[in-house]
């Protein structure tokens, strides 16, 4: 008796929430940088939000602030139930730890090596060194690019960086993972493989805010929960079919990445 | 009326514009100067406590620090032994013009030339061969990595630029600095007695000119060495470092900043050497102040 109420007691209770965007105003410095007013936002364990973009749009200072490298305006930006504020950059530096993000631009240390940029952040967090490895090993196989590349960022052509930037933001067994235009210098081709490998990590509670540069990318292979936004206007809103909304015709003209 | 009352005003206005505008100046001059030395401080106090800290020695800052040793002091050996070499020839063509002015032995030069060598001018020499060579190399690169956006890569990955970038650099540059300094005393005291041999200025053989020269070493040569050195490296690592991280704009603005950091960091040299000068011999140019 004592079991069942225990077990309904875990049963009902909300799974914990990763990242909790509260009223948040985040002022946009140029206008392809894209600002927020007043957006709330809450993910928990698994969970998805997908943010349709126009192309003239970047997401770099909105994930940047979900981070905590950016302040917002106004508003609080949680992750785990802690926030950004204060100076325990230690604290701050080991939330960050915990994210895993396919940046939108720059996201490389251009004087080191791909192999050496992969495993940078696990060896500085005291990652085990097999385990990383490992896993960085099986991330690419998957991918079909060489994790051993001793090459630069500067002398690898966009796609195959830009799928090392999944292996990289993947492997780091991220609690929340971040990802702007993931599919931007890469072959349609790719999406089903980087869709399997999200699901994968949402099934472990990872949390997925996924920054899409074309309607493409809202794959159906993606399981629900998946809340989709369409950022217009410094605002996310909320589209609740994406097959049937209004919307969806607007989503669809938007034109494919580069 | 009204014209007469407001003339006075004015007058006042004008005659008072010229001098609050100096000391306006002045002020800001000042409060400047000592906010960038507060930052200064703080960077290295900043350094030596991650320093210290063992779990700041990650693989990856190892590395790091392993590298810039490699560029900053491995590299410019070679730099060194040339500068020292030519400095050791000006030395030692001063030297014979001395004895020979002077009337005085080589038994009475070569002390002070020892002393000079150690305690000002292989420091100086060695800080001038570091910020030529790597100072301004650091605030390019540190720069070019703001202005591309690889620190934020590298903060949202949870590493913390201070520790990755900065710690590693400024303990290169000191390290760099000090073991510079004895390579550029040893090939100046070297190319001064080879030079010295063959123009038949100096007649000793080389083990009796090397036991004159270490019966000379005392503990207090360490003492104006060691933290010539040591602090003077601190300061150009640390105000080359300042300079690449803090700039804002866009990759035209690097060298500009580059330049200014090489500029800035051999100022503080020469400040911080004149200073240590001053509290360690107790004098302001031929005063005794101490």
């Amino acid at each position: 008796m004592k079991e069942s109420e225990t077990s309904t007691v875990i049963v009902n209770k909300p799974r914990p929430k990763v990242l909790e965007l509260r009223s948040v105003t985040l002022s946009g410095k140029t206008e392809r940088t894209g600002g927020l007013l007043d957006v709330s936002l809450l993910l928990r364990e698994g969970e998805m939000a997908m943010i349709h973009m126009e192309r003239s749009q970047s997401s770099r200072a909105a994930a940047s602030m979900i981070q905590g490298l950016t302040k917002p305006y106004r508003g609080d930006v949680l992750f785990q139930d802690s926030d950004w504020q204060g100076n325990d950059f230690s604290r701050h530096f080991r939330m960050r730890s915990r994210i895993g993000r396919v940046f939108d631009g720059q996201a490389w240390i251009a004087n080191l090596n791909i192999n050496d940029n992969l495993t940078l952040a696990g060896e500085h967090h005291g990652r085990d060194h097999k385990s990383m490895h490992h896993e960085i090993a099986l991330w690419s196989k998957q991918f079909s690019v060489d994790p051993a590349s001793r090459e630069r960022p500067a002398f690898v052509e966009p796609s195959r960086l830009q799928i090392f930037q999944w292996v990289r933001a993947l492997s780091c067994h991220p609690s929340l993972l971040i990802l702007e235009r993931p599919m931007r210098s890469v072959a349609t081709t790719w999406l089903p493989a980087l869709v399997r490998a999200v699901e994968k990590l949402r099934r472990r509670g990872t949390a997925v805010v996924w920054f899409a540069g074309s309607a493409a990318e809202a794959s159906d292979d993606l399981s629900k929960p998946v809340l989709h936004f369409r950022w217009v206007d410094e605002r996310l809103h909320p589209i609740a079919d994406l097959t049937r909304s209004p919307s969806r015709s607007d989503v669809d003209d938007m034109p494919e990445d580069d | 009326m009204s014209t007469t009352s407001t003339a006075p005003s004015n007058a006042r206005k004008l005659a008072f514009a010229g001098p609050s505008r100096v000391a306006a100046w002045l002020g800001d001059q000042v409060v400047g100067r000592f906010s960038t030395l507060a930052s200064i401080l703080a960077i290295l106090w900043g350094t030596f406590i991650l320093a210290i800290r063992p779990t700041s020695w990650t693989r990856p800052v190892r590395s790091v620090l392993a590298r810039q040793l490699l560029f900053t002091c491995v590299d410019a050996t070679s730099v060194a032994i040339r500068f020292g070499a030519a400095v050791g020839i000006l030395i030692i063509v001063q030297a014979a013009l001395w004895i020979d002015t002077l009337g005085v032995t080589t038994d009475v030069i070569a002390p002070i030339l020892w002393k000079a060598i150690v305690r000002e001018l292989a420091p100086l020499l060695a800080c001038l061969v570091v910020i030529g060579r790597s100072g301004i190399a650091i605030a390019t690169e540190l720069a070019t990595m703001v202005v591309g956006g690889e620190v934020e890569v590298l903060d949202a990955q949870g590493i913390d630029p201070m520790t990755f970038l900065v710690m590693p650099r400024i303990l290169s540059m000191v390290v760099s600095v000090f073991c510079l300094a004895i390579i550029i005393a040893t090939s100046m005291v070297v190319t001064g007695y080879v030079i010295g041999w063959v123009m038949g200025v100096i007649h000793e053989t080389w083990m009796t000119f090397l036991d004159g020269i270490i019966s000379e070493f005392s503990s207090m040569d360490l003492l104006f060495f060691v933290p010539k050195t040591i602090i003077a490296g601190a300061f150009a690592g640390a105000i080359c470092c300042i300079d690449g991280i803090s700039v804002r704009g866009t990759m035209t603005d690097v060298p500009r900043v580059s330049s200014r950091s090489g500029i800035r960091a051999l100022t503080a040299v020469f400040a911080v050497s004149a200073v240590l000068s001053v509290l360690i011999y107790g004098r302001l140019l031929v005063f005794k102040i101490l």
